[in-house]
């Protein structure tokens, strides 16, 4: 093993990368000792960099003289945008965690002990509550914008991103009452699932989460409440389904009820 | 002014003022650059930087606009109309500013963009490359011709460099 250099020298685009902050720690040091040293060049890294100060106070003080107020609008345009940008990309995350939310109570009522029973999901939805009313909410504000950027809906069945690239899931059949606005596939913990924007029958903004799941099984809608979101889950065959909205539980029921035929 | 915008509009300022040399003009740049930036927003990633991507669609539009104007008058025009009394009263109030920035107008476009986007606006080397579409080199080699100038314009003949300038270890850059 060759001996290690215990120091390279000092070269034209160090000083360059330090005058312009670009130097690792141990790198920077060496510069500076090297300076320190060289007296001549380290009056000239001073100037380098009193000249990059003097450039940045001076246009900053150029540019602030500049009125906003031709750009209040569209900045204000701008950044709704990109907050609905934001909004859609915690979004996703949180549609994967709540589907997560009705494939764990589904898998908890159905396998779990203790979880037989649907009121313990109460104990179960809590965890991702925040996650999965912030999921519906960010839909209702790109609903409001009409910002959704999703593929126009399929009622029937839609190929879902995942690693086996023929997987489909079967979306329940939509009644005329429903109207289909926007589909959007999303991969919940390695499984297939989709994401669907509905107007129901009352022209509500609805959310149906479409999971795949690992076990077979038919269960029939049960809803529960998260703070001012309901949620109503089934489960047909081999796949899971979440319904939320913002209105009455019974009438949510009702709607995952008829979804679910 | 939108929080996720209100730290990005001076510097974006000042690269426009720095791109063209005249107030008018650079507030028209921020313009188009925010109205392609809306028109694009459904192309930005969040997990981006949002300071790069606006500086990026400055430097294509402000690249494309350039083109449209080849007949324009020079960087040298414009420098006279800056410091000419038709020049808006709002512009450049120091004297001493004025000159700093008359010093970067006369750069060349590419090195002066170089010398701002790094110099100025603290972006790293990489990023400044990949904003203007150029190998990092280019990048470095531009602001380090720049930085010769600017010593240049302010008659600071370079000299006393070391001799190991001819030998060039990799930088450890650290951004």
């Amino acid at each position: 093993m060759p001996e290690p250099t215990i120091q390279e020298p000092v070269s034209e685009l160090d000083l360059m990368a330090y005058v312009d902050d670009q130097l690792d720690p141990e790198r920077r040091i060496a510069v500076e000792d090297h300076l320190s040293r060289h007296p001549v060049l380290a009056a000239q890294i001073m100037d380098d960099l009193r000249q990059r100060d003097e450039l940045r106070l001076a246009l900053s003080e150029a540019a602030s003289t500049i009125s906003d107020h031709r750009l209040e609008l569209p900045a204000q345009r701008l950044g709704r945008r990109l907050s609905l940008r934001i909004a859609l990309h915690r979004n996703r995350r949180a549609i994967a965690a709540s589907i997560l939310v009705g494939a764990g109570w589904l898998a908890h009522s159905m396998f779990g002990g203790v979880g037989a029973d649907p009121a313990s999901a109460a104990h179960i939805l809590p965890v991702y509550a925040d996650e999965a009313v912030e999921a519906y909410r960010n839909v209702l504000v790109e609903a409001r914008y009409d910002a959704v950027p999703w593929g126009r809906g399929e009622q029937e069945r839609i190929a879902a991103p995942a690693a086996d690239a023929g997987a489909t899931i079967p979306l329940p059949h939509l009644p005329a009452a429903f109207a289909p606005v926007a589909s959007h596939p999303v991969s919940a913990g390695g499984s297939n699932a989709v994401q669907m924007l509905i107007h129901g029958p009352d022209d509500e903004l609805l959310t149906l989460f479409a999971v795949e799941t690992d076990s077979f099984s038919i269960e029939p809608p049960h809803a529960e409440a998260v703070r001012d979101v309901n949620v109503a889950y089934w489960q047909s065959g081999w796949f899971a389904y979440v319904l939320s909205g913002t209105g009455d539980q019974k009438e949510l029921l009702s709607l995952a009820s008829r979804l679910s035929r | 002014m939108h929080p996720l915008l209100k730290d990005h509009i001076l510097p974006l300022r000042r690269y426009a003022l720095a791109l063209t040399g005249d107030a008018d003009q650079s507030d028209d740049l921020v313009q188009e650059t925010l109205a392609r930036a809306i028109e694009g927003a459904g192309s930005w990633d969040p997990r981006r930087d949002l300071r790069k991507w606006l500086f990026g669609i400055m430097h294509n539009t402000h690249a494309s606009g350039r083109r449209r104007r080849s007949l324009e008058k020079s960087v040298a025009g414009e420098i006279a109309a800056m410091s000419s009394d038709s020049a808006p009263a709002s512009q450049f109030t120091s004297v001493h500013f004025s000159e700093t920035i008359a010093s970067l107008m006369r750069l060349p476009d590419d090195q002066r963009e170089v010398m701002v986007l790094i110099a100025v606006e603290a972006f790293s080397y990489k990023d400044a490359a990949e904003m203007l579409n150029l190998p990092i080199g280019t990048v470095m080699s531009r602001l380090a011709r720049a930085r010769e100038a600017l010593r240049a314009e302010q008659g600071r003949v370079e000299q006393g460099r070391p001799d190991e300038s001819s030998h060039r270890p990799d930088l450890r850059l650290v951004r």
